[in-house]
């Protein structure tokens, strides 16, 4: 049953897709690692590194068949990039990543 | 039981893909497997840059927003440069304001895919982009050659002669020039007809591709006149060659009037340091050799050295 903890599953859109089966799963498998880089640039207080990340997951997430990760990854870059002290970014920035990191975690291959 | 052969085909088109993500490279890759293309990954625009200058890629899918050095500045140097200025490229972009698209082609993109790739539109462009530049290709070469006779036309020869005209001038190489204009051609053609004409053009083409090194450029200048580049080679050596092809010509036995032998008249200047005139002058000066040596009887190689041939009272 699912109960209130239960976490959200992101289902790959090409899980079914024969020519990138392999690279879905392996996008997937690799996710936790950026969650983990995710993480600690955030505590890190690491701007730069964090706006890469998100860049990158903005550019390849949608062709994995997870378009919803990139457009969070998205409103992460854009937040980074609006200016203000690193500091300040970094606070305002902060929801958004949590919002990243939890999709992230919620994306599996397919079934 | 076929067995797969690991061929590494030379013809395989060469796809360069520059994009700051590991992941839209592999899934580029994935998305394009069928279409027997060899692929380059670049992940910074400076490395582009100087990956498309070193493979000659067929075609370029090039990421808009890099950090560092971005897909426009990346695009506007790859038009800049003499050597990618020509490799067609496909921008990819999340960004998806017409303004953008309209940046991309007014710096000389070809085409425009948005991310996530809707992999029939990816494909079809890509496929497109490669056709077409293969008949870009095709007509580039065709423009420059004669169609008669199968060497440079004119226009190739102009190019090729201020190339290397440049060249000798920067580093002093030796070059000569070469014009070769056959005698009486009109009466070969009033006499036995234009297809004899034509056999002799086509004759003289062969004999010139098949008496000349492979360095040697030879064009059809004109009607009866042809060009001779002759790069790293100075006077003597060209006067010398000049020689060789006037009695090979002269030998020839033509089928259609073997009663009649065909000659020409050549015109050559070399140099063996850099060079005291101008390219247009030094046409010029191997034209009045040519006219020399039509007025001293023909069938004949008026040779000189440059600072020879600026000397020379014309006679008039």
């Amino acid at each position: 049953m699912a109960g209130e903890k239960r976490p959200h599953i992101l289902r790959s859109e090409f899980a079914d897709d024969p020519e990138i089966g392999e690279l879905v799963q392996q996008f997937v498998s690799e996710l936790p690692g950026k969650v983990e880089e995710l993480c600690r640039a955030l505590q890190g207080g690491d701007a730069v590194r964090l706006r890469t990340l998100a860049h990158q997951l903005k550019g390849s997430a949608g062709g994995y068949g997870f378009p919803m990760i990139g457009e969070v990854a998205c409103r992460v870059e854009q937040c980074l990039k609006s200016g203000g002290s690193p500091e300040a970014a970094l606070e305002k920035v902060r929801g958004s990543v949590d919002e990243l990191l939890a999709i992230c975690r919620q994306a599996i291959p397919g079934d | 039981m076929s067995e797969t052969q690991n061929n590494t085909d030379e013809s395989k088109q060469v796809v360069l893909i520059i994009d700051d993500s590991k992941d839209v490279h592999r899934l580029l890759k994935a998305r394009l497997r069928q279409e027997d293309l060899d692929f380059a990954s670049a992940e910074t625009g400076e490395e582009g840059i100087s990956m498309a200058a070193e493979r000659c890629p067929s075609l370029i899918l090039l990421d808009l927003d890099m950090p560092g050095l971005d897909g426009y500045e990346v695009l506007r140097r790859l038009k800049d440069a003499k050597a990618t200025r020509d490799v067609p490229v496909i921008i990819l972009s999340g960004l998806q304001g017409a303004h953008d698209k309209v940046t991309a082609f007014d710096l000389g993109a070809v085409d425009y895919v948005t991310k996530p790739f809707d992999l029939a539109e990816l494909r079809a462009r890509v496929r497109s982009s490669l056709k077409l530049n293969q008949l870009v290709r095709m007509l580039a070469q065709r423009a420059q050659i004669d169609g008669l006779t199968g060497l440079w036309n004119r226009a190739a020869f102009d190019r090729r002669w201020s190339e290397e005209y440049s060249r000798a001038a920067r580093h002093g190489h030796p070059l000569s020039l070469v014009l070769l204009d056959i005698d009486h051609f009109k009466s070969i053609n009033d006499t036995f007809g234009h297809p004899a004409g034509d056999a002799v053009l086509i004759g003289l083409a062969k004999l010139l591709t098949r008496e000349l090194r492979s360095n040697d450029v030879a064009c059809r200048y004109g009607g009866e006149e042809f060009a001779v580049i002759m790069p790293d080679t100075g006077t003597n050596a060209a006067r010398q060659t000049c020689e060789r092809l006037r009695v090979a010509l002269e030998s020839v036995v033509w089928p259609r009037h073997p009663e009649r032998k065909v000659t020409m008249s050549i015109g050559c200047v070399g140099c063996d340091q850099v060079p005291s005139v101008p390219a247009e002058r030094w046409l010029e000066l191997v034209d009045q050799n040519l006219y020399a040596g039509k007025r001293s009887g023909r069938n004949r190689v008026t040779a000189a050295s440059l600072e020879e041939a600026l000397g020379m009272k014309i006679a008039v």
